[in-house]
Protein backbone atom coordinates (compact mmCIF):
# COMPACT_ATOMS: atom_id res chain seq x y z
CA UNK A 1 0.00 0.00 0.00
CA UNK A 2 1.36 3.29 -1.13
CA UNK A 3 2.40 5.62 2.05
CA UNK A 4 -0.33 8.13 2.53
CA UNK A 5 0.81 11.98 3.94
CA UNK A 6 -0.79 14.12 5.87
CA UNK A 7 0.34 17.74 5.41
CA UNK A 8 -0.70 21.60 7.15
CA UNK A 9 -0.47 25.18 6.81
CA UNK A 10 0.00 25.68 11.00
CA UNK A 11 3.21 27.29 10.33
CA UNK A 12 1.42 29.86 7.51
CA UNK A 13 -1.70 30.59 9.58
CA UNK A 14 0.77 31.28 12.37
CA UNK A 15 2.39 34.26 10.21
CA UNK A 16 -0.97 35.09 8.43
CA UNK A 17 -2.45 35.84 12.24
CA UNK A 18 -0.40 38.25 13.89
CA UNK A 19 2.99 36.05 14.02
CA UNK A 20 1.97 33.86 16.52
CA UNK A 21 4.74 32.06 18.21
CA UNK A 22 4.38 28.28 18.52
CA UNK A 23 4.84 28.48 22.73
CA UNK A 24 1.27 31.02 22.26
CA UNK A 25 -0.17 28.08 20.03
CA UNK A 26 0.91 25.48 21.69
CA UNK A 27 -0.38 26.96 25.25
CA UNK A 28 -3.70 28.01 23.81
CA UNK A 29 -4.42 23.95 22.38
CA UNK A 30 -2.92 22.45 25.39
CA UNK A 31 0.25 20.95 24.04
CA UNK A 32 4.03 21.35 24.46
CA UNK A 33 5.71 23.56 21.80
CA UNK A 34 8.00 20.72 20.94
CA UNK A 35 4.45 19.17 19.18
CA UNK A 36 3.69 22.28 17.46
CA UNK A 37 7.38 21.82 16.27
CA UNK A 38 6.98 18.15 14.93
CA UNK A 39 3.07 19.00 13.45
CA UNK A 40 4.88 21.98 11.63
CA UNK A 41 7.35 19.50 9.93
CA UNK A 42 5.41 16.82 9.10
CA UNK A 43 7.04 14.86 11.44
CA UNK A 44 3.84 13.82 13.97
CA UNK A 45 0.26 13.68 12.78
CA UNK A 46 -2.13 14.60 15.57
CA UNK A 47 -5.49 13.64 16.85
CA UNK A 48 -8.12 13.92 15.19
CA UNK A 49 -8.89 16.13 18.39
CA UNK A 50 -5.86 18.26 18.75
CA UNK A 51 -6.23 18.84 14.69
CA UNK A 52 -10.16 20.28 15.49
CA UNK A 53 -8.46 22.37 18.85
CA UNK A 54 -5.71 24.11 16.03
CA UNK A 55 -8.16 24.56 13.69
CA UNK A 56 -10.87 26.14 15.81
CA UNK A 57 -7.98 28.50 16.98
CA UNK A 58 -7.57 29.42 13.32
CA UNK A 59 -11.12 30.03 12.69
CA UNK A 60 -10.45 27.99 9.84
CA UNK A 61 -12.48 24.98 8.16
CA UNK A 62 -10.19 21.77 9.14
CA UNK A 63 -9.45 20.71 5.73
CA UNK A 64 -7.65 24.05 4.99
CA UNK A 65 -5.60 23.76 7.86
CA UNK A 66 -4.94 19.86 6.98
CA UNK A 67 -4.21 18.11 4.13
CA UNK A 68 -4.53 14.63 3.19
CA UNK A 69 -2.39 13.31 0.30
CA UNK A 70 -3.00 10.02 -1.51
CA UNK B 1 24.41 26.15 29.12
CA UNK B 2 24.10 26.51 25.15
CA UNK B 3 24.05 22.41 24.26
CA UNK B 4 20.99 22.24 26.86
CA UNK B 5 18.14 24.88 25.11
CA UNK B 6 19.01 22.69 22.02
CA UNK B 7 16.43 19.97 24.30
CA UNK B 8 13.18 19.99 25.51
CA UNK B 9 12.42 19.30 29.30
CA UNK B 10 11.50 15.77 28.48
CA UNK B 11 14.17 14.56 26.66
CA UNK B 12 16.71 16.32 29.56
CA UNK B 13 14.67 13.95 31.78
CA UNK B 14 14.87 11.27 29.94
CA UNK B 15 18.91 11.65 29.32
CA UNK B 16 19.05 12.24 33.25
CA UNK B 17 17.40 9.01 33.36
CA UNK B 18 19.90 7.37 31.32
CA UNK B 19 22.85 8.39 33.31
CA UNK B 20 21.69 7.89 36.39
CA UNK B 21 20.56 4.05 35.68
CA UNK B 22 24.20 3.07 33.64
CA UNK B 23 26.32 4.08 36.19
CA UNK B 24 24.13 2.87 39.12
CA UNK B 25 24.37 -0.13 37.32
CA UNK B 26 27.47 -0.42 36.17
CA UNK B 27 28.98 0.60 40.16
CA UNK B 28 26.59 -2.05 41.59
CA UNK B 29 27.63 -4.77 38.81
CA UNK B 30 31.21 -4.56 39.46
CA UNK B 31 30.93 -4.25 43.33
CA UNK B 32 29.03 -7.62 42.96
CA UNK B 33 31.38 -9.46 40.12
CA UNK B 34 34.29 -8.47 42.84
CA UNK B 35 32.63 -10.96 45.03
CA UNK B 36 33.03 -14.33 45.82
CA UNK B 37 30.13 -16.88 46.09
CA UNK B 38 30.66 -17.55 49.98
CA UNK B 39 30.42 -13.46 50.41
CA UNK B 40 26.54 -13.03 50.54
CA UNK B 41 26.58 -11.15 53.83
CA UNK B 42 28.51 -7.71 51.51
CA UNK B 43 25.65 -7.96 49.63
CA UNK B 44 23.14 -6.01 51.84
CA UNK B 45 26.49 -3.49 52.05
CA UNK B 46 26.48 -3.09 48.65
CA UNK B 47 22.71 -2.49 47.64
CA UNK B 48 22.49 0.20 50.55
CA UNK B 49 25.58 2.28 49.66
CA UNK B 50 24.29 2.16 45.71
CA UNK B 51 20.96 3.34 46.72
CA UNK B 52 22.66 6.24 48.85
CA UNK B 53 24.37 6.52 45.42
CA UNK B 54 21.40 6.17 43.51
CA UNK B 55 20.04 9.27 44.99
CA UNK B 56 22.91 11.73 45.51
CA UNK B 57 23.75 11.24 42.38
CA UNK B 58 19.88 11.53 41.38
CA UNK B 59 20.03 15.18 43.19
CA UNK B 60 23.02 16.19 40.82
CA UNK B 61 22.24 14.78 37.56
CA UNK B 62 18.31 15.95 37.68
CA UNK B 63 19.18 19.27 39.57
CA UNK B 64 21.82 19.84 36.82
CA UNK B 65 19.29 18.99 33.60
CA UNK B 66 15.88 19.42 34.77
CA UNK B 67 15.95 22.78 36.66
CA UNK B 68 13.40 24.33 34.48
CA UNK B 69 9.48 24.04 35.28
CA UNK B 70 8.07 20.22 34.57
CA UNK B 71 5.97 20.38 31.95
CA UNK B 72 2.18 18.18 31.52
CA UNK B 73 2.33 15.25 29.40
CA UNK B 74 0.68 15.81 25.78
CA UNK B 75 -0.48 13.59 23.55
CA UNK B 76 2.64 12.91 21.76
CA UNK B 77 4.50 12.37 24.74
CA UNK B 78 2.01 9.88 25.70
CA UNK B 79 2.45 8.35 22.72
CA UNK B 80 6.23 8.00 22.84
CA UNK B 81 5.81 6.79 26.41
CA UNK B 82 3.58 4.32 24.77
CA UNK B 83 6.20 3.29 21.90
CA UNK B 84 8.75 3.01 25.03
CA UNK B 85 7.11 0.93 26.66
CA UNK B 86 6.36 -1.91 24.14
CA UNK B 87 10.13 -1.77 23.22
CA UNK B 88 10.78 -2.28 26.99
CA UNK B 89 8.53 -4.96 27.23
CA UNK B 90 10.00 -6.79 24.21
CA UNK B 91 13.42 -6.68 25.58
CA UNK B 92 12.00 -8.03 28.77
CA UNK B 93 9.89 -10.74 27.34
CA UNK B 94 13.12 -11.95 25.54
CA UNK B 95 15.30 -11.40 28.28
CA UNK B 96 13.34 -13.80 30.76
CA UNK B 97 12.56 -16.42 27.94
CA UNK B 98 16.41 -16.89 27.67
CA UNK B 99 16.61 -17.21 31.36
CA UNK B 100 13.56 -19.38 32.06
CA UNK B 101 15.40 -21.22 28.95
CA UNK B 102 18.90 -21.31 31.39
CA UNK B 103 17.14 -22.36 34.25
CA UNK B 104 15.67 -25.20 32.67
CA UNK B 105 18.80 -26.50 31.19
CA UNK B 106 19.99 -26.26 34.78
CA UNK B 107 18.05 -28.78 35.97
CA UNK B 108 17.56 -30.92 33.10
CA UNK B 109 19.29 -33.55 31.27
CA UNK B 110 21.55 -31.14 29.53
CA UNK B 111 22.75 -30.45 32.98
CA UNK B 112 26.53 -28.86 32.62
CA UNK B 113 25.66 -26.56 29.65
CA UNK B 114 23.89 -23.48 30.89
CA UNK B 115 25.03 -19.67 31.31
CA UNK B 116 24.40 -20.15 34.83
CA UNK B 117 26.44 -23.83 35.84
CA UNK B 118 29.48 -21.52 34.13
CA UNK B 119 28.62 -18.54 36.75
CA UNK B 120 28.30 -20.60 40.04
CA UNK B 121 31.45 -22.19 38.45
CA UNK B 122 32.99 -19.09 38.17
CA UNK B 123 31.25 -17.87 41.73
CA UNK B 124 28.87 -15.00 40.75
CA UNK B 125 26.91 -15.13 44.13
CA UNK B 126 23.19 -14.78 43.69
CA UNK B 127 22.98 -15.75 40.04
CA UNK B 128 19.89 -16.46 39.27
CA UNK B 129 19.15 -13.18 41.34
CA UNK B 130 21.79 -10.83 39.26
CA UNK B 131 20.05 -12.36 36.37
CA UNK B 132 16.98 -11.62 36.40
CA UNK B 133 17.94 -8.03 37.57
CA UNK B 134 20.13 -7.81 34.55
CA UNK B 135 17.03 -8.60 32.26
CA UNK B 136 14.77 -5.47 34.37
CA UNK B 137 18.01 -3.00 34.46
CA UNK B 138 18.44 -4.15 30.70
CA UNK B 139 14.87 -3.24 29.72
CA UNK B 140 14.40 -0.06 31.68
CA UNK B 141 17.57 0.99 29.59
CA UNK B 142 15.75 0.00 25.83
CA UNK B 143 12.91 1.50 27.25
CA UNK B 144 14.38 5.25 28.00
CA UNK B 145 17.06 4.81 25.22
CA UNK B 146 14.13 4.46 22.48
CA UNK B 147 12.16 7.13 24.05
CA UNK B 148 15.01 9.49 23.71
CA UNK B 149 15.56 8.60 19.77
CA UNK B 150 12.49 8.64 19.49
CA UNK B 151 12.27 11.99 21.22
CA UNK B 152 15.57 13.33 19.16
CA UNK B 153 13.88 11.92 15.46
CA UNK B 154 11.05 13.89 15.78
CA UNK B 155 8.37 11.47 15.46
CA UNK B 156 4.93 10.47 16.88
Amino acid sequence: MKEAKLSNQVKLLRLQHGDITQAQLAKAVGVTRQTILAIEGNKYSPSLELAFRIAKYFDEPLESVFQYED
Amino acid sequence: MQILENYSYRERYLAANLIVDIVVAVYYSQAVLSLSVDEYGEIGRIIVKTIVLAILLSLVVFGFLCRDKKQALDERDMRVRAYGNGIGYWVLTILMMFLMGQFLLEDSVFRGTSMIEYALNTKIPLYHFHAMLFALITADTARTLSQLIRYRRGYE
